[in-house]
């Protein structure tokens, strides 16, 4: 690629030839203001805060999707440049409800911080608004209020290009243009899968998660309830952004001990059922392989995945595992096997989830999870899992109980349903639940020991992954999707015939894995996500046991409860069904 | 065109082209999508007025991503140079 020479704000600079004039400043150490913008995702130059002058230009031009001119000579920061963004601003601001104290991204807005560096001390527009849209809080996972959206288009091209999902568009046209579902239908009545990576890139509060704190402190402060809580793996890389930790800090021990600090009465791991999980799912491989099942197989941990599946590509649904995710596995064990090992009735235990997603709210509330109940022939026991909170709602409960999280000692999770292994862990980046099946499958049918557990080539963010690793004879071939586009490519090639010769197929809906999941701490960038992965292997490679079948509370829980892999009592507890939703 | 004084023709003349605007803007960049809604108010002898309403201008005319916000701002850079008044009467 040609260099390209140009100046801005007085300062040289040569450049690979289409950089933007925005990342071009940013290497002298101009940091132009955006608003709309988000690297790769949205560079549609909507909100027009980014403009720059261009000599021998008339008009302004958008710094984010303006390429570079040998020559160029550019101004950042002029007097008409400065009014024209901060008049810009007002007219935003102008249509947007005021309501900074009490809005759940307070002190994590980008429309907020913007004010601030733009320096606009007062709002002298007024005039209509938005204020009259309704708010949509249709789905379990999401919720969208209009009137705080400044129709930036980052939802909408997440939506559309990252997920291929498209649930959300630009509706209606100049001042009257708004974001929403087509034809006025609420967002439970379209194919969102409630992924939440809209509400991951809204840089306000226009679409948040549903915030199901008050029904975490009811249960906490009812006597009568044993509330017990599980943490998915990629919570304990991520808890830390949110007091101030860098990006992808191990904090599990600390998590923990602010769990127990909250009033929970037992302090459980999601990667214990990930463990459980490999158990039957790689069972299921083996069964797949040696009886002649549908084959590949394809991972069901994602439940975003499950529903994008479900919506777009019904005819595939008997390749999916028929295995329950790791949260949906700990709900019914936790309320059947551990209510009877510790003599409480089931009744009254209350299950707490602590999720990167968004998508595990919807999963909790499908009604065929309810395993719990029909085990126990009692309807009163209404979910296997009662209540989940993202990531987020997490950290807000921890800030207004006044844990002061980065100085909190470390503490070991309780027994059985804490203990866990470095392969569960791994569950919370792509790649992980395949390595962590690997790692298992592998001892179980060739019955040696396995040396190299790292399998380098499932792990980091390609978008699609493969690897072939022979099994007594078998040469096991295996792929791993993240990100709905790449599964959408994965699902298209499975539909033309291609991947005949493969085996397993691991797929997460957001990219990255779980620690891009859409409960995620804000800001979630692919700088952050690489942080997280680092964090997530490190915390595999200290653990004492890395394999799910060497996991002794595994053991325990076949040998004193559910006796065996696919089983009786695990297909009425771990294994479910799908829902064909064309 | 209906009688009255030269302001009074002009702004109708500009809210005639202004209508065009308002119709054909997208609603896709700010300056134009929010500035309509000013400038239109303003069309009605309501909202932003003097400065303000230049500044909106402005805004509209050079940061606009197309043409027709440009042309919108342009508009009003016009109408204010020219026939201030016929933004304070309403018209």
């Amino acid at each position: 690629m040609a260099k390209l020479k140009l100046t801005i704000d007085g300062q040289a600079v040569e450049v690979e030839e289409g950089m933007s004039i925005l990342k071009a400043a940013a290497l002298v150490g101009v940091k132009i203001p955006t608003l709309c913008y988000l690297e790769d995702i949205n560079e549609v130059g909507a909100c027009r805060i980014c403009v720059v002058e261009v000599e021998g230009k008339e008009d302004f031009v958008t710094a984010c999707n303006t390429p570079v001119e040998d020559g160029m000579v550019v101004r950042t920061n002029t007097p008409a440049l400065r009014a024209s963004r901060r008049t810009t601003l007002e007219l935003i601001l102008s249509d947007h409800p005021m309501e900074c104290l009490t809005c759940v991204r307070n002190g994590n807005c980008e429309l907020q911080a913007l004010a601030a560096q733009l320096n606009v001390r007062a709002v002298r527009v007024s005039g209509a608004t938005h204020a009259d849209l309704p708010r949509d809080d249709s789905t379990s996972g999401i919720v969208r209020d209009p009137r705080k959206c400044i129709v930036c288009q980052r939802c909408i091209n997440v939506c559309a290009n990252v997920q291929t999902v498209g649930a959300i568009e630009l509706q209606g046209q100049g001042f009257e243009a708004f974001v929403g579902p087509p034809a006025n239908l609420k967002l439970a009545d379209t194919r969102c899968v409630q992924c939440g990576q809209c509400a991951l890139v809204c840089p306000t509060a226009a679409i948040v998660e549903k915030d199901d704190t008050d029904k975490v402190w009811a249960a906490l402060l009812d006597p009568a309830k044993h509330v017990v809580v599980q943490t998915a793996p990629a919570t304990r890389v991520t808890i830390g952004d949110m007091f101030g930790l860098p990006p992808g800090t191990p904090v599990t021990g600390k998590m923990v001990a602010a769990l127990r600090r909250l009033g929970f009465d037992a302090v459980f791991d999601t990667d214990f059922a990930a463990d459980l999980t490999i158990m039957e799912e790689g069972s299921e491989l083996i069964e797949r392989l040696t009886k002649g099942g549908v084959l590949p197989q394809f991972t069901s941990c994602s439940p975003g995945w499950i529903k994008f599946i479900e919506h777009f590509y019904p005819e595939f649904l008997p390749h999916v595992s028929t295995c329950k995710s790791p949260q949906q596995m700990f709900g019914a064990v936790a309320k059947t096997y551990y209510a009877q090992k510790k003599g409480i009735d089931p009744e009254n235990v209350f299950v707490v989830s602590i999720m990167p997603c968004t998508a595990k709210k919807f999963e909790a509330e499908r009604p065929e999870m309810n395993a719990a109940s029909r085990y126990w022939n009692n309807p009163r026991i209404a979910r296997d899992v009662d209540v989940v909170l993202t990531s987020r709602e997490l950290g807000r409960m921890l800030k207004q109980a006044g844990i002061d999280f980065p100085n909190l000692p470390e503490e070991e999770y309780d027994e059985p349903l804490g203990l866990s292994t470095g392969a569960a862990a791994i569950f919370g980046a792509t790649g992980g639940v395949m390595e962590a099946a690997l790692r298992t499958a592998y001892e179980l049918v060739t019955g040696k020991t396995l040396e190299q557990i790292d399998f380098q080539a499932v792990r980091g963010l390609d978008g699609i992954k493969e690897a072939v690793v022979p099994m007594n004879g078998i040469n096991v071939k295996v792929m791993v999707g993240h990100g709905l586009r790449n599964a959408r490519q994965i699902m298209e090639k499975l539909k033309a015939g291609e991947l005949k010769d493969y085996h397993f197929i691991e797929i997460m809906c957001c990219p990255g894995g779980c620690i891009g999941g859409g409960g995620q701490p804000i800001p979630t960038d692919t700088v952050v996500r690489q942080s997280r992965i680092e964090g997530i292997y490190r915390v595999d490679a200290a653990m004492k046991y890395r394999k799910s079948h060497e996991n002794p509370a595994i053991k325990q829980l076949y040998a004193e409860f559910l006796e065996k892999p696919l089983g009786h009592k695990s297909h009425a507890l771990l294994h479910t069904q799908y829902t064909p939703r064309n | 065109m209906s009688g009255g004084g030269k302001e009074a023709q002009a702004a109708e003349l500009v809210r005639v082209l202004f209508d065009l605007v308002r119709k054909e803007s997208c609603g896709e960049c700010f300056p134009c999508a929010l500035g309509t809604r000013q400038i239109g108010a303003a069309l009605d002898g309501k909202g932003a007025a003097g400065a303000l309403l230049q500044e909106i201008g402005r805004a509209m005319k050079r940061s606009s991503k197309c043409g027709v916000g440009r042309i919108g701002g342009a508009l009003v850079l016009e109408l204010l140079d020219r026939y201030p008044a016929a933004f304070k009467t309403g018209a």
